[in-house]
């Protein structure tokens, strides 16, 4: 299977250890994922300043992908559902012909509507790669308790999403951690944000939701937190000292990339998987 | 009378002219809102307390209350999060009518102070985040130093560059893209 590698704008630079993790996994369970040469950001921080600006840098990143016959494989959940949404946008011919007549001044080919963008997470849990997993475990993680955040942009809006999961009972990461053989638990935060976009508006309260979140976890008895987006990361393990602080609390909640969660479940080095960079540390 | 003591909005504030940039902007079910508050029950920014809330934002911006809407920073702690979007029975999708604010904001500098900074780096180098020597970390744990994006190709990104003076991102940023 070859998808082109979209890795935005956050990954490359601060969240080494997923993308380590997601090259070499992807690599293991023959995804090749391939890296083009001119992607540029998805657009998503310019939304808030112009959408049609916005669209042409989504457009031209899609295009990039699309003439060379892949598809797209994404691992930050926030540029996945700007480049899905685009997808939808650019179904409207008119402002379709207005962003192609951009993308002509670009030199780069014109936007067709034929490929498809997928979060990671998304295809390492179809089920045949998830059968692969079951088969290959070698380090035993049965005994350990772990709680989701699925995040906001990995599913929503569904409608660019393609639907494909229920945005209120996703299942795509449980069917990883039950595959690994660990168990899932279950909080009431459970589709709670992380919050880390409000601290423009708020920090205390970016701090807040993240960590009641934690709190809720730690309280259910979780032993880790699964993410599957830089963003959460940073807000619930780059922010757990503060975070928890604002919720009363103290903790030291590993964190890992559910990509990281696959290859120590089946006995990838911690080099491949990146864990230098994880900032909680866990003996398990 | 005290002012202020409740909130009492007073209709004379109303700018006819600011609804229409508003929809303009991408808040174009915005007079569908009939206020039922779904938005607020699910949105994230009301449940942790923010006072101005996405129910009240859009009550404003049905009323064209353009200094609220503009000296106010909560539009800026939006999470992008579309629950309010997925919920909304009027399909008025409120995260565009927050975008659709903010657009105005920007275009009076009305917005927090790094806004322009993700742009300033979209421009020069094609990423929204760019800090200073990343390169060394990535060739030590055995990636591609450069990310093989635009960063690494000098003459794609001229054109680049030249297309997205011609969008009006060219207006909105307070320098000169250059
Ligand atoms: S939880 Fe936070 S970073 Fe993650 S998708 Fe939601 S808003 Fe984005
Ligand atoms: S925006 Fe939609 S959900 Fe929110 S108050 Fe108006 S009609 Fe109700
Ligand atoms: S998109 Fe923004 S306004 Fe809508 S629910 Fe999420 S945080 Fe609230």
């Amino acid at each position: 299977m070859d998808y082109a590698l979209y890795l935005g704008c956050a990954i490359p630079i601060k969240a080494l250890k997923y993308e380590l993790s997601a090259r070499n996994i992807a690599a293991r369970f023959g995804i090749n994922l391939i890296d083009l040469k001119c992607f540029t950001c998805c657009g998503f921080p310019v939304k808030s300043m112009d959408n049609l600006a916005a669209l042409y840098l989504s457009a031209r990143n899609l295009v990039i992908a699309e003439s060379q016959g892949l598809d797209i494989v994404g691992l930050c959940s926030g540029c996945v559902a700007t480049l899905s949404e685009a997808i939808i946008m650019l179904e409207d011919i008119n402002l379709r012909k207005e962003i192609n007549g951009l993308l002509k001044k670009e030199g780069i080919g014109q936007y067709k509507g034929i490929l498809k963008v997928r979060h990671l997470a998304k295809i390492l849990s179809k089920d045949t790669i998830l059968e692969q997993i079951s088969n290959n475990i070698s380090f035993d993680l049965t005994n350990k308790c772990l709680a989701i955040h699925y995040g906001c942009h990995y599913l929503k809006p569904s409608e660019a999403h393609g639907k494909l999961e229920d945005v209120n009972r996703p299942t795509s990461i449980s069917k990883i951690v039950k595959a690994i053989g660990a168990k899932e638990i279950d909080y009431d935060l459970k589709s709670q944000c992380c919050g880390l976009t409000m601290m423009s508006a708020d920090e205390s309260i970016a701090y807040q939701l993240a960590g009641s979140k934690l709190k809720d976890i730690a309280e259910k008895g979780a032993d880790a937190l699964i993410v599957a987006c830089p963003s959460c990361c940073v807000a619930f393990e780059n922010n757990q000292k503060i975070a928890c602080k604002a919720v009363d609390t103290t903790l030291s909640m590993p964190v890992l990339y559910y990509t990281q969660l696959m290859g120590l479940a089946i006995g990838m080095s911690d080099k491949e998987l990146g864990f230098e960079f994880n900032r909680v540390a866990f003996k398990w | 009378m005290e002012e202020s003591s409740v909130n009492v909005i007073n209709l004379n504030q109303c700018d006819e002219e600011f609804i229409k940039e508003l929809e303009k902007f991408g808040a174009e079910e915005l007079k569908e809102c009939i206020q039922c508050g779904k938005c607020a029950s699910t949105c994230p920014m009301a449940l942790a307390g923010l006072d101005f809330y996405i129910k009240r934002i859009i009550h404003a911006a049905t009323l064209g209350l353009k200094d609220v809407l503009l000296e106010d920073s909560s539009v800026w702690g939006c999470q992008s999060c579309n629950r309010c979007v997925e919920i909304c029975p009027m399909d008025v999708k409120p995260y565009e009518v927050i975008q659709a604010v903010r657009r105005a904001a920007v275009r009076v500098e009305s917005c927090p102070a790094n806004t322009y900074e993700g742009l300033r780096n979209l421009y020069k180098n094609g990423h929204a985040v760019f800090p200073k020597g990343f390169e060394e970390r990535r060739k030590k744990v055995g990636l591609p130093e450069k990310p093989p994006t635009l960063v690494s190709h000098e003459e794609l990104r001229k054109k680049f560059q030249e297309v997205l003076k011609q969008t009006s991102l060219a207006d909105v940023a307070p320098f000169k893209l250059d």
